[in-house]
């Protein structure tokens, strides 16, 4: 009705006039970008573009130091640079996409622990040690060894970040803890409920102290084989269990309840890194100071440290250019903003001899300054992270082994699984298949497919589409003209990339280059090795995953909006209009944005819903470190997004009831229950049946609220199979075959649902 | 019939209790964008109400600049209009004749072709992007806006002939069969008859496919790398996606952008439910 008046328009010279105003303005609006852009003068001299995923001041940081660069005079007219800013979670991703198209950025800043998959994709470009700011002999000792593959540099480097002990000043009147052998000591010292130190104690790299005080190295002298859960330093991985038991550490030493214990005072240290601030209690009292990390057993020790660098494209179409731009945001000016601007460290000696040189009176300034001198220490006695591309292997066996020691499992046995998971990385890759079978197979099914679909056609047009056709007089022929355009327009952009699609999932995807490997991908997904069956990343958990929600949601959905559809029934209710607009706006507002601020509200440190629940104990509590909390999470959010529809469509069902069919029932005395079971429920349930069929395809597919909401967590556990296969495309390193069979099984598990729907649906149709 | 008191509070009670539910996150993001800095826990309260009146938030959204100086909000809402514009011109034009001919003519695999239809709608954007993203890398469109456009084209093609025919299907055939024995041909019938009378069915596809468009980030973010061809929800996502998250940004950009969705949403969701579900039944 409304929309038939606004939009249709009756003539009116008014009505005409604002749409001809309405349809300017917006396309005002679409050409200002194009206009804009071409009118804009363009900088003389060579344009160098830098990808960074720098956030806040860090991003204002290295804007300011870029505009510095491009006012300077011997630049002028010779050389501009420009950022732009890339997510963080699909930088690697874009970076092997765009650069060996020549689209890429010609130069980028990252950790350096992404360097040795970068040089495998081959999208870094080799720095020749003379083009450094600094002398290579200058920079702090190792920090180049990050940089560093098969004796050629990759990158310059601009700062790290290390970790160190944060200690509360008053549970430690004698300074902080020394060595880790004095903790069970110190823990009768503290009060009740009060644990010497803390860290993530799940988490390799914030074990890595103690993996590094016992005398372990992640590769053996190669550089190749795994040497982390050899002797000396596989015993590391007993220890936190052994704390946890001696009271040591809390029992569940994960990141945000340590960093809750600490700041409420219930831990006199805590083992992290430069991005935190105490807050909280302590926070606000101001009672802390940082220390380098307690020695192991007598040997000083330094964690796993993190260096900051900017790297060449491999394909940059100016590289001395760049180089120049990297020299310049990697020299004493950049290390002297970002000491001053962030507290960075700098890298290089001259950069450390001018902090030694500062004596600040004020105490913010001597903190910052300790900050820096303490992670020095962590770097000159840790390690910098490998940068090897097979680092990556290491982070998920060690966790199960960690998590093993604070479980108090077997940890023998535990340590010789760690060691099993990472054997399988060095197994080999499938071989390239001979392709000639599947395409003799393949012509076998098209043809036999054909033939069906002729028979079935044949069989149609002697059937009711051609009494259909007698019916309405518009013959197969005439149809044709229409059909076209929809039809081409549906083949081209639906069906011939479903095909391709259904076709890459029989290769494989590495380094930009498709092989064919058969069946391979389907075997690796629906046959996976026993032991990884049933766990998180594996087709099948996903897929119990993705029924468990399905099935929570549409029940969740169908209950809860039946019931808001009765309350808002009755005509005396003079509000319900208002109530019904009210209630139908999760519906209303983008998804996007709800599962956005959901993902806020469930926050643990400042999040609305523990704000909520204090009363019961939710402070600080974190909904995304187990499964079923963040299932809950993602649920709620969902049911939230999901009951408006299934509310308006009873709704609508509702009407259908005729009045004096109730009325009878209720002089006959029926309760309020048999009412809704016998009358209300047998007339609504043909109009419900389909909205259940499509909510339930819906929140099948229901990417947007996983990926916002638990993003997966923990550990990809909260993945549906949507959101598994988006993983593999774009954030596991572009699996796009291996992807691609995945949306081949959703594909088929789609067809088969809507095959048993139709079923069901057929007879209440007829 | 005369409503029981006790009736009448416990209706009410329960409806203030959802809708309270209902508003919560919604006041959150109003008392965010109103509140100067940008940070969730500042204020952990459990009731949100906006203790400031700062637009400083909405002012960062309309006038925020890139490192030259480009106005990014015209710039990406220009691009939003653009992509989901195009893409829905495309999707209605591409539909109309079709979704006429699946209403009113008979030809083979009609049956099947209309099942196609609605399996492909299944099927979800973040699926087919895989092969999407190969074949237009081939073609050179990577990262474009005309890229972009196809990609969103493929979802609403299919959505609007699935539509459209829903909304053809409610038009009696009494008006056609008497044009016809006056012997009008079929496409007079299509052109002057069923064009006109299907108009408002029209405007709502259009809507909903437009609405689909505006609100979608995923295939956006993936696509696109150049911060001036953003659309709006893909700045959006990034103010929060990643680590150190701006929120008073994120919840005034929400507001703004969801205005007009809601707005538009109210007029036409009994229409939309209709389309969608007497799709569903007839199949």
């Amino acid at each position: 009705m409304t929309a038939e008046r606004s939009i249709g328009g009756k003539d009116n010279g008014m009505a005409r006039a604002s749409w001809g105003v309405i349809v300017l303005v917006l396309l005002v609006v679409v050409l200002f970008r194009p206009v804009a852009q071409a009118i804009k003068p363009v900088p003389d001299g060579v344009k160098i573009l830098l990808w960074h995923s720098q956030r806040g001041e860090e991003r204002d940081t290295l804007e300011v130091l870029l505009r510095r660069f491009n006012a300077l005079p011997e630049n002028a007219g010779k050389v501009y640079v420009e950022p732009l800013g890339v997510p963080d979670a699909s930088f690697k991703d874009k970076l092997v996409r765009n650069i060996p198209r020549g689209s890429g950025p010609d130069l980028f800043v990252r950790p350096h622990n992404e360097l040795g998959e970068l040089h495998g994709e081959r999208v870094v470009g080799e720095v020749n040690p003379a083009d450094l700011p600094f002398p290579a002999a200058h920079y702090a000792s190792k920090l180049l060894d990050g940089f560093s593959i098969d004796g050629h540099l990759y990158g310059y480097p601009l700062t790290y970040k290390g970790l160190f002990l944060f200690y509360n000043t008053k549970l430690n009147p004698s300074g902080p803890p020394r060595d880790v052998r004095d903790l069970v000591a110190l823990r009768s010292t503290l009060p009740a409920g009060t644990f010497p130190l803390v860290y993530d104690a799940t988490s390799l790299y914030f074990h890595s102290p103690f993996f590094i005080g016992a005398g372990g190295s992640v590769f053996g002298p190669d550089g190749r084989t795994f040497a982390i859960f050899q002797e000396p330093a596989a015993t590391s991985f007993d220890w936190p269990g052994a704390w946890k038991r001696s009271g040591v550490m809390p029992p569940e030493p994960n990141y945000n309840e340590m960093v809750r214990l600490f700041q409420a005072g219930q831990a006199a240290a805590i083992i992290c890194g430069p991005w935190y601030r105490p807050g909280g209690a302590i926070g606000a009292s101001g009672e802390w100071a940082v220390a380098p990390i307690p020695a192991v057993n007598g040997r000083p020790t330094g964690s796993f440290v993190t260096v900051e660098g900017v790297y060449l494209s491999a394909r940059s179409r100016h590289p001395q250019e760049a180089a120049k731009v990297a020299a310049f945001l990697a020299g004493p000016a950049g290390e002297a903003e970002r000491f001053d601007r962030l507290s960075l460290p700098p890298v290089s000696q001259a950069g450390y001899a001018r902090l030694d040189a500062l004596t600040p009176s004020d105490p913010q300034q001597r903190r910052r300054l300790e900050i820096v001198r303490v992670q020095r220490a962590s770097l000159e006695n840790g390690l910098v992270t490998p940068n090897s591309e097979r680092m990556g292997a290491v982070w998920t066996p060690a966790m199960d082994l960690l998590q093993a020691s604070l479980a108090g499992r077997d940890f023998a046995k535990a340590l010789e699984d760690s060691r099993y998971t990472l054997a399988r990385v060095d197994e080999a890759r499938p071989a390239r298949v001979d392709w000639r079978p599947y395409g003799a197979v393949l012509a076998a099914l098209l043809g036999l497919g054909t033939w069906l679909l002729v028979a079935r056609l044949r069989k149609q047009t002697a059937g009711h589409e051609a009494a259909r056709a007698r019916l309405t007089g518009f013959s197969t022929g005439a149809a044709l003209p229409y059909l076209l355009p929809g039809l081409s327009a549906v083949i081209i952009l639906v069906f011939v990339p479903l095909i391709i699609g259904a076709g890459m999932s029989l290769y494989e995807h590495e380094h930009g280059s498709f092989t064919f490997v058969g069946l391979d991908n389907f075997h690796k997904i629906l046959l996976p090795p026993m032991a990884r069956l049933f766990q998180a990343r594996s087709f099948y958990f996903a897929l119990a995953v993705t029924v468990l929600w399905t099935l929570t949601n549409v029940v969740a959905h169908i209950s809860l909006g039946i019931f808001t559809a009765l309350l808002l029934r009755p005509s005396w209710n003079r509000l319900r209009t208002v109530y019904r607009l009210v209630l139908i706006l999760p519906w209303a507002i983008p998804n996007y944005i709800t599962a956005l601020m959901w993902k806020g509200m469930f926050n643990a440190q400042v999040g609305a819903v523990n704000v909520l629940l204090a009363p019961f104990g939710f402070t600080g509590f974190n909904w995304f470190d187990r499964f079923h909390t963040a299932f809950i999470a993602n649920l709620v959010t969902n049911t939230w997004l999901g009951f408006p529809f299934m509310m308006v469509v009873t709704l609508g069902a509702l009407q259908s009831i005729p009045s004096e069919v109730e009325e009878a029932a209720m002089l006959d005395g029926a309760s309020r229950w048999q009412r809704f079971r016998y009358i209300v429920l047998p007339y609504i349930r043909p109009a419900l049946l389909p909205s259940v069929i499509l909510g339930s395809v819906w929140t099948f597919n229901m990417f947007n609220i996983i990926y916002l909401v638990s993003g997966g967590e923990p550990g990809s556990q909260t993945d549906i199979l949507i959101s598994e296969a988006y993983r593999w495309a774009f954030e596991r390193g572009q699996r796009f075959g291996y992807a691609a069979a995945y949306s081949v099984l959703i594909f088929l598990f789609l067809l088969l649902y809507s095959r048993i729907t139709s079923r069901l649906q057929k007879p209440e149709g007829t | 019939m005369k409503p029981r008191l006790l009736d009448i509070v416990v209706t009410h009670a329960v409806l203030l209790a959802f809708s309270a539910v209902v508003l919560y996150p919604v006041l959150w993001v109003l008392k965010l964008a109103l509140t100067p800095g940008g940070q969730l826990g500042d204020d952990p309260s459990a009731l949100p109400l906006p203790t400031t009146f700062d637009l400083s938030n909405f002012s960062a959204f309309l006038f925020a600049k890139d490192f030259n100086g480009n106005p990014l909000f015209l710039y990406q809402l220009g691009n939003s209009l653009l992509v989901s514009g195009v893409a829905t011109l495309i999707g209605v034009l591409f539909a109309l004749s079709a979704a006429f001919a699946f209403s009113r003519f008979a030809f083979v695999g009609r049956e099947e072709g209309l099942k196609l239809m609605l399996i492909s709608q299944m099927f979800p954007a973040v699926v087919t992007a895989v092969p999407l993203i190969v074949i237009l890398d081939a073609f050179g469109l990577f990262g474009t806006t005309a890229g972009l456009v196809l990609i969103y084209a493929t979802a609403s093609v299919p959505f609007c002939i699935w539509m459209l025919k829903g909304f053809f299907d409610t038009i009696p055939r009494e008006l056609e069969e008497s044009a016809r024995l006056d012997g009008a041909s079929s496409f007079v019938i299509f052109w002057k008859i069923m064009l006109p009378l299907v108009r408002p069915g029209l405007a709502v596809t259009a809507l909903f496919s437009f609405m689909t468009a505006w609100n979608e980030f995923i295939m956006a973010s993936i696509f696109l790398d150049d911060v001036t061809k953003y659309t709006l929800p893909v700045t959006l996502q990034q103010a929060v996606g990643g680590y150190d998250p701006n929120w008073g940004l994120f919840a005034a950009g929400s507001l703004l952008l969801s205005l007009p969705v809601v707005i538009v949403f109210f007029y036409v969701q009994k229409q939309m439910v209709q389309g969608l579900t007497a799709g569903a039944v007839k199949g």
